[in-house]
């Protein structure tokens, strides 16, 4: 399994608690930024626009084999039909939106802020980044440069409640035995919307009305939060105090998954909360319950 | 539907950082419709009016790939003859000489990609068509296709297939709105 593949995997995974090796929370250390002196991006967006918000069957899995796997097929097949019919109205007025520009705006300023990037373009890469690809550039680094590499995901969730929007970044030094589940800089971060509407054809045609206002005002704000998010942690001692413990869901493929937490920061709408696993999420303030955390011990550092 | 694989891992350009990045190109070939769906397209186009696309461009937002199959990104070869071939077989069905309206149309290509879910591989295509009468755009409309069809071997040409199929979706979806704006141009 690539490295890509594990982080994308994760989507899903992360509902199963499934065993996905990734890569952990690594933070900025005063050394690894002061070795940098230069570096280089390869900020990667793979989907050319949202999809339609789809639970998907593994009811087959109780029957098994090539029968189950055909259950499965036809019923995310009708699931899918559906759900693509249902967000058309939505569709025909973002036809001029580009999230791989959007983030670009967003994400390069904050990464010239901290380092002298070399490479930075206007809008997001396309084309998938093996990890055979990803060694070559590593070992091909100068001394005293960084790759960093992003990967973004966003979609409905929650019956097209929600916008949730995902951004893993890396950042690697130059090395001549690169392992890339062992980056010098990795931070998961997931922002998401406030609930929209009822769900379903209700909420589509809210994200829809008056030229889709609220979701290019989301889409944007998400790319707004997760960049500031990076910025954030781009300083090397960070003193997080833990506010509460705390619980959220995390809608994904096949479910929801249970994201436990130290909330760090709050205002009178979002809540910041860094999970046991180090993951970063960027959540309206009602959708956290407060959860008992080890982790977490009232105004001391997490 | 046949495919010929051009380069397995194509260098995406001589300035770009990463050079060897795995970019597949692939020709993709259109695919007649079924003599179900001429069938139905033929009995339901209006005959007041006679619809024309003049062209149908390549204005999508993402040039460089229709679908990702890990470790490799892929991409159309021969977008701009697959094209013709789109734009073809629709005024195949929609130009009628002895209509009373004659209706241009300059259509353009916003988004050709497919995704996976589950088992399924998902193609998406989708145009946006401006109506023309006398020069003048009268109306602007998009139209989609939509295709879920079962990866079952993982091969790169299967993503073609979700193209090709849903491209064809897209030409029933137009083919079959024309009555509708018919009655609009002609009302």
């Amino acid at each position: 399994m690539t490295l890509l593949q594990k982080v994308s995997g994760l989507l899903i995974a992360v509902s199963l608690q499934a065993c996905v090796s990734g890569p952990k929370y690594t933070p900025m250390t005063e050394e690894t930024k002061q070795a940098v002196t230069s570096a280089r991006s390869y900020n990667l967006v793979l989907q050319d626009e949202i999809k339609p918000d789809v639970v998907v069957s593994n009811a087959g899995i109780a029957v098994g084999g090539l029968i189950g796997a055909m259950v499965d097929s036809s019923v995310n097949d009708s699931r899918a039909t559906a759900a693509r019919g249902g967000i058309q109205p939505l569709y025909d007025e973002i036809a001029d939106v580009d999230y791989r520009v959007t983030l670009a705006a967003a994400l390069n300023p904050v990464l010239n802020k901290h380092f002298n990037v070399a490479n930075l373009k206007d809008s997001a890469e396309t084309v998938l980044l093996s990890d055979k690809e990803l060694k070559v550039q590593i070992k091909a680094l100068e001394q005293g440069e960084a790759l960093f590499f992003s990967t973004s995901f966003y979609q409905f969730r929650s019956q097209s409640r929600m916008l949730q929007a995902l951004t893993q970044v890396f950042m690697f030094m130059q090395t001549d035995k690169p392992d890339v589940n062992k980056p010098n800089f990795y931070s998961m971060i997931t922002y998401q919307s406030p609930l929209v509407g009822n769900g379903g054809e209700d909420s589509i045609n809210l994200w829809a009305a008056d030229n889709a206002k609220l979701f290019r005002e989301q889409l944007q704000r998400s790319a707004d939060e997760i960049t500031k998010a990076i910025n954030y942690q781009m300083q090397t001692s960070l003193n997080e105090i833990c506010l509460k413990g705390g619980e959220i869901q995390v809608p994904n493929a096949l479910g929801t998954a249970r994201v436990k937490g130290n909330v760090f920061e709050e205002d009178e709408m979002t809540s910041k909360l860094r999970s046991t696993e180090g993951d970063m999420y960027i959540v309206a303030k009602s959708s956290v319950q407060p959860a008992k955390v080890k982790t977490c011990v009232n105004g001391e550092k997490s | 539907m046949k495919f010929n694989l051009f380069i397995g891992a194509l260098a995406l350009s001589s300035t770009s950082f990463i050079a060897n990045a795995g970019l597949t190109k692939l020709e993709i070939e259109f695919d007649a419709l079924s003599n179900k769906a001429s069938t139905k397209i033929n009995m339901a186009q209006p005959s007041d009016c006679s619809f024309n696309m003049l062209e149908l461009s390549d204005d999508r937002q993402n040039k460089e790939t229709v679908a990702f199959a890990f470790p490799d990104s892929i991409a159309i070869s021969n977008i701009e003859e697959y094209l013709e071939k789109v734009k073809e077989t629709s005024n195949g069905f929609t130009i009628d000489e002895n209509a009373q309206y004659k209706v241009d149309v300059n259509a353009r290509l916003i988004r050709m990609y497919t995704y996976p879910e589950s088992m399924n591989i998902l193609g998406v295509t989708a145009i946006v068509a401006d109506f023309m009468v006398n020069g003048e755009i009268v109306k602007s409309r998009q139209y989609r296709g939509f295709y879920a069809k079962t990866n079952w071997a993982g091969g790169k040409g299967e993503y073609l297939t979700a193209i090709n199929d849903s491209a064809q979706e897209l030409i029933k979806s137009y083919t079959l709105d024309l009555t509708n704006i018919c009655n609009d141009i002609s009302s």
